[in-house]
């Protein structure tokens, strides 16, 4: 009895053996970078810096990290990237596992919910140098009255047109001119009734970033200030939907069916690079990809009623820095930061990628340097900062708003809900969602 | 006499105690063996179950630890107007495809089982989509297909039909998920293949001798001997298609207007868009109650049309 307790108790041994073992074998395969050394001299430090990616911005990102490297040798970074969706899933799942990256690429619409909840590192006690960029665009980073997110870049929305469709519409669309929402509508109709095989633009009813622009024209906001409700009236709302019901009618924008079989994030899909519209609209760092897509040089405007003088413009943080609220090594993480946002060489490397460069030499130098399309953007984004106004952070709880508008604007293209049910539904749900939030 | 039965006696004990001692010594070495597998059981599956039943009844974000919340998940599904959405498009899909999915199988492994030349290349050509289908590669290209002025339009315009845009209508983009489901039959095929090999010729024989014409053999012979197997597949793919994940994911995204917001696309949303890990987590148990009603149905039913005896 007693040998073959023994016995089963080696066995058992040895076959757990073999599964940590086994589970070893995962990890050590999974971590990409390596062993950073036994630490030369000075004691080594290693810090995990995490982004969110597509394949050019990997090589960018990673020449980046040599450079700091370089120029600082006691310290590694291990990288960690994923596109999009994929990224905040693993970044929540490091969350519940208190094992966050020290420095995050953050986004605004989850700056609130991962600052509420004691993740982020106030800037402000550390080494962050914010002297490079505009203090409007600091403030973008702002959450209660503390830094805890530095802008990378900054964006806006905008429209563009494919310049050949307008002109054989024979239809001049002065760029310098603040045109009112119904002169646009005009334009856009216009474009139909000269080329029947052409729509005016995409249709925007469902996108979020136009709808907080159109209540800013009308006066008002998305949200109201405390984050809790939605802030524009329910009149204003109903208008927005019955402005591009209008045009869905008329052509001009693309029909119902033909428009919820495309999502603004593919690229691909869109009818602007099938030449089946003449306007969309796009925030300025996707500028490149429109332009590859479709061949020809692209025109960009300012939206409609921009002119006006609340400053209804509004100036988007395209991505930011952030340093979490647990990091072990917080001066290294500072440094890292540092590096990545106001050095010139890297700077050169990123170019537009994350957006119009936020540090405003780097972004001069940038332009002058690199010309081409950096500088077309530079030149539109310089134009848009003199005529907006940051916007408030978008509450916790507000990226669930997007399929929400999303659903209820379909519903009005596919005729099941008038425009006043629309907004009245949509005010409902979102209300209760943004309640849910705080 | 005594001697004799005390030596039978004798050799009986030193006969099984040879095979008692190996039995008992192989016990350990297997259960030894069995260790990877019943951690992982264990702390994976069943470790992962209990843990999900917990958290149904948490609020649970991710970011902050778990707030036991009771009930809230649960009462705030039932109210939630999406959570009904997706159980109807849900069983609406459960419903059309897995009976045209058995369907085209069954036809098909009919089809293969005569004995052609070549027919190995066939078998194999036809059994391909089945590898690939669930994949997110087969989906883009699907996607692709249905596309507007994508090539299943061309061929419906050559024939002079305007079709509609298959993903941005509401009542058509289902049915582009149903016919992929439909397009993967490969894995049922081949078991009804192995089903119609096993049922045996004298049967058919005996058929013919009575004067059964070939559909009549097909109904009569060919359908209740292959019961147990159309039994085994319903179940199977009843319980799949409750689960059906990455395709709508590439394809459709749960639009247009929520027409194909899926169970488990809505699930996923929950979790892991939305981080209401707690409501997701009630969202599954609930699935798992509902696939193990529809099985324990189908079980039931059973015993009025599948045939054991052969």
């Amino acid at each position: 009895m007693e040998r073959s307790r023994r016995r089963f108790l080696a066995v058992t041994a040895i076959g757990l053996a073999a599964t940590v073992s086994l589970a070893g074998c995962g990890s050590a395969a999974g971590n990409t970078t390596g062993g950073s050394g036994s630490g030369s001299g000075a004691k080594q430090e290693n810090i995990t810096l995490a982004w969110w990616t597509n394949p050019s911005r990997t090589k960018m990102t990673q020449q980046a990290v040599q450079l700091f490297e370089k120029k600082y040798p006691n310290i590694h970074v291990t990288m960690e990237y994923a596109p999009w969706s994929g990224y905040w899933t693993k970044l929540a799942t490091e969350a519940a596992g208190n094992s966050l990256p020290d420095v995050m690429q953050m986004d605004a619409s989850r700056l609130n919910e991962y600052v509420t909840k004691g993740r982020l590192m106030d800037l402000g006690q550390t080494a962050v140098d914010t002297s490079g960029e505009s203090k409007s665009t600091v403030s973008l980073g702002d959450v209660n009255g503390k830094l805890y997110a530095l802008p990378v870049a900054i964006n806006a929305i905008c429209y563009i047109y494919n310049p050949a469709l307008l002109k054989q519409a024979g239809i001049t669309y002065d760029t310098s001119k603040s045109y009112t929402w119904s002169q646009f509508a005009n334009i856009l109709i216009q474009i139909h009734q000269k080329l029947p095989n052409v729509y005016g633009a995409t249709d925007d009813i469902w996108q979020g970033a136009p709808l907080a622009y159109w209540a800013r024209t009308h006066g008002q906001s998305l949200y109201s200030t405390d984050g809790k409700s939605i802030g524009m009236s329910q009149q204003t709302l109903a208008a927005w939907f019955a402005y591009w019901l209008n045009l869905q009618q008329k052509g001009g924008v693309v029909p119902a069916q033909q428009n919820s079989a495309y999502t603004h994030s593919d690229l691909q899909s869109s009818p602007f690079l099938k030449q089946q519209v003449a306007f969309t609209y796009m925030f300025i760092g996707e500028g490149p990809q429109y332009q590859t897509g479709l061949g020809s040089t692209i025109q960009r405007v300012l939206y409609p009623e921009w002119s006006q003088s609340s400053k209804p413009y509004m100036l988007h943080p395209s991505m930011y820095w952030t340093i979490s609220s647990q990091t072990k090594h917080p001066k290294a993480a500072a440094n890292l930061v540092n590096f990545l946002e106001n050095d010139p060489q890297v700077s050169k490397i990123f170019q537009n990628d994350r957006g119009i460069t936020a540090n405003v030499k780097n972004m001069k130098a940038d332009a002058a340097a690199l010309g081409g399309i950096v500088k077309v953007q530079d030149d539109f984004m310089s134009q848009i900062q003199q005529i907006a106004s940051p916007v408030p952070l978008d509450p916790p709880n507000a990226g669930q708003l997007n399929s929400v508008l999303k659903t209820i604007g379909q519903e009005v293209t596919f005729n099941k809900l008038t425009p006043d049910q629309a907004a009245a539904q949509f005010i409902q749900q979102a209300n209760q969602i943004l309640a849910q939030g705080s | 006499m005594d001697a004799s039965m005390q030596a039978a006696a004798n050799t009986s004990r030193v006969k099984k105690s040879p095979v008692l001692n190996a039995t008992r010594r192989q016990n350990p070495a297997a259960y030894g063996f069995l260790t990877p597998w019943l951690l992982g059981m264990l702390f994976l599956t069943a470790g992962s179950m209990l843990f999900t039943l917990y958290l149904s009844f948490t609020n649970y974000d991710l970011l902050s630890r778990p707030h036991f919340a009771g009930v809230v998940n649960f009462t705030q599904l039932f109210s939630d107007p999406n959570f009904w959405t997706s159980i109807r498009v849900t069983f609406i899909y459960v419903v059309v495809s897995v009976p045209a999915r058995l369907i085209a199988s069954l036809l098909v492994a009919t089809l293969l089982s005569k004995q052609v030349r070549g027919i190995g290349i066939y078998r194999a050509l036809i059994y391909l989509p089945s590898l690939i289908g669930g994949s997110v590669g087969a989906s883009i290209g699907w996607k692709k297909l249905f596309d507007q002025n994508g090539p299943i339009d061309s061929i419906l315009q050559l024939f002079g039909i305007h079709g509609p845009v298959w993903l941005g209508n509401p009542s058509t983009a289902i049915i582009v998920l149903v016919l992929l489901s439909v397009w993967q039959f490969g894995s049922e095929m081949v078991i009804f293949l192995a089903g119609l090999k096993q049922i045996p010729g004298h049967l058919y024989e005996a058929a013919t001798i009575d004067g059964a014409s070939s559909f009549q053999r097909y109904m009569r012979v060919t359908l209740p001997m292959l019961s147990p197997i159309i039994f085994f597949n319903l179940l199977m793919g009843t319980i799949a298609s409750f689960m059906v994940f990455t395709q709508v994911y590439v394809i459709t995204d749960g639009g247009p207007m929520n027409s194909t917001l899926f169970y488990v696309l809505y699930l996923y949303q929950q979790g892991f868009q939305y981080f209401h890990m707690g409501y997701a987590a009630a969202m599954s148990i609930i699935l798992l109650i509902i696939i193990a009603l529809c099985s324990g149905f189908i079980f039931l039913t059973s015993k009025f049309w599948v045939n054991y005896d052969v």
